[in-house]
């Protein structure tokens, strides 16, 4: 082992930390370099005195002022929510919060329909018949393979669809979107 | 029949736990308890006893603050040794960025001390409180990932497991980290300290 590799040992070895094997490889190199033996004994000497290097203590106001520090956050905490009811408390009309509050229930009240009815909207597209439609106009996904329209198209192979998707009663193009118009538009269709 | 009353000192962790349900004693205990030796890692650290002092007070309002904070997953004294660490370097970034701090390559050569012994008279009392001095300053010179392994193992006497929980770095890493810190100490302050054989 050489000088080098002994030295990444030292630490483990003061700290007793080495397998036994590896500690008497360790001593043979010791007893045969005193370079070695002399870095040894030093780092020894060092982390022993480490141990008894003087020990400073806090001043004596130190517990004073950190409960200076934590009364004066509290109190910051505190005047912050005091802020905070008061300004709440100065608004010239109550009613105008009230008015605030009925507001936001409104607005939470539109955004929940516009997504029911979106949702709605995307039920009444994907059934058979609309996927139908979609198809025949060239906007829908390929759904031959699927069983269920396979049964529908089966059942209703002698109507057709109209494809210049065009109600001939009303002369108006289908409304994909709007999926109940659309259904009634297709029924005039095909009962006509 | 007596009852015998137990007088047993609560954990660390029974502490932080009493303070979290609002006891503010038991945070006083939590500062009587941890303000020399945090002040004293922060010493070593930074080198300067007020802003250290400053360290340690910023440590304890964090914990008033962060108290929800605390899980008893890990030991109380891990998670407030990293908080005061991480203020430390923080202080020593924000000097090295105001280069308020110069550090000059140290060695003693050709000057043999001997070991003082603290229980002697007050001329080697002086000779002791010199010694701690450069052994600072040597400590001062190390960069501060050997100097923050150093400090917590030798001067506070940590496990090496609870280092590499501290400082968040494998086991590994952390003794490695010692052993270069010791050698390195060991070229800066070798020649203060006699070899006992010749």
């Amino acid at each position: 082992m050489s000088c080098k590799e002994v030295c990444n040992y030292f630490s483990a070895y003061l700290d007793g930390e080495l397998s036994e094997t590896l500690k008497k490889e360790i001593d043979v190199h010791l007893n045969n370099c005193s370079h070695c033996r002399a870095i040894l004994n030093k780092t020894y000497s060092i982390k022993e005195y480490m141990k008894s290097l003087f020990k400073i203590k806090t001043s004596d106001n130190f517990e004073v002022r950190l409960r200076e520090r934590v009364s004066q956050e509290l109190t910051r905490k505190r005047s912050f929510i005091n802020t905070w009811t008061e300004s709440i408390n100065c608004l010239p009309n109550k009613s105008i919060i009230a008015f605030g509050v009925a507001a936001i229930f409104v607005i939470i009240f539109i955004i929940m329909n516009v997504q029911q009815s979106n949702y709605e909207e995307f039920q009444i597209k994907n059934t058979p018949f609309q996927k139908e439609i979609l198809n025949q106009s060239g906007m829908g996904e390929n759904i031959t393979s699927d069983k269920a329209n396979e049964q529908f198209l089966k059942g209703e192979s002698i109507l057709s669809v109209n494809p210049s998707g065009v109600d001939d009663s009303t002369g108006k193009a289908f409304d994909l979107k709007k999926g109940e118009q659309s259904l009634d538009s297709k029924v005039k269709y095909i009962n006509k | 029949m007596k009852k015998k009353v137990e007088n047993t000192i609560p954990t660390d962790e029974e502490l932080i736990g009493r303070f979290q349900d609002g006891d503010i004693y038991a945070f006083e205990q939590i500062v009587k308890r941890y303000k020399d030796q945090l002040l004293n890692y922060a010493y070593r650290f930074l080198g300067a006893i007020e802003d250290s002092e400053d360290i340690v007070q910023e440590t304890f309002l964090r914990v008033f603050r962060k108290r929800k904070a605390y899980r008893n997953i890990a030991k109380f004294s891990t998670w407030i040794y990293t908080i005061t660490g991480n203020l430390a370097k923080t202080e020593l970034r924000r000097r090295r960025k105001k280069k308020l701090f110069s550090i000059s390559g140290l060695k003693y050569n050709n000057k043999e001390y001997e070991i003082p012994d603290r229980k002697r008279g007050p001329d080697e009392r002086a000779d002791s409180v010199v010694m701690d001095e450069i052994i600072q300053k040597a400590i001062d010179s190390l960069s501060p990932k050997f100097k923050e392994v150093i400090i917590l193992r030798d001067i506070q006497e940590l496990s090496y497991e609870e280092i590499s929980k501290i400082i968040k770095i494998p086991l590994g890493t952390v003794k490695s980290r010692v052993n270069r810190a010791r050698l390195k100490l060991q070229e800066l302050l070798g020649d203060l300290f006699k070899s006992p054989e010749k």
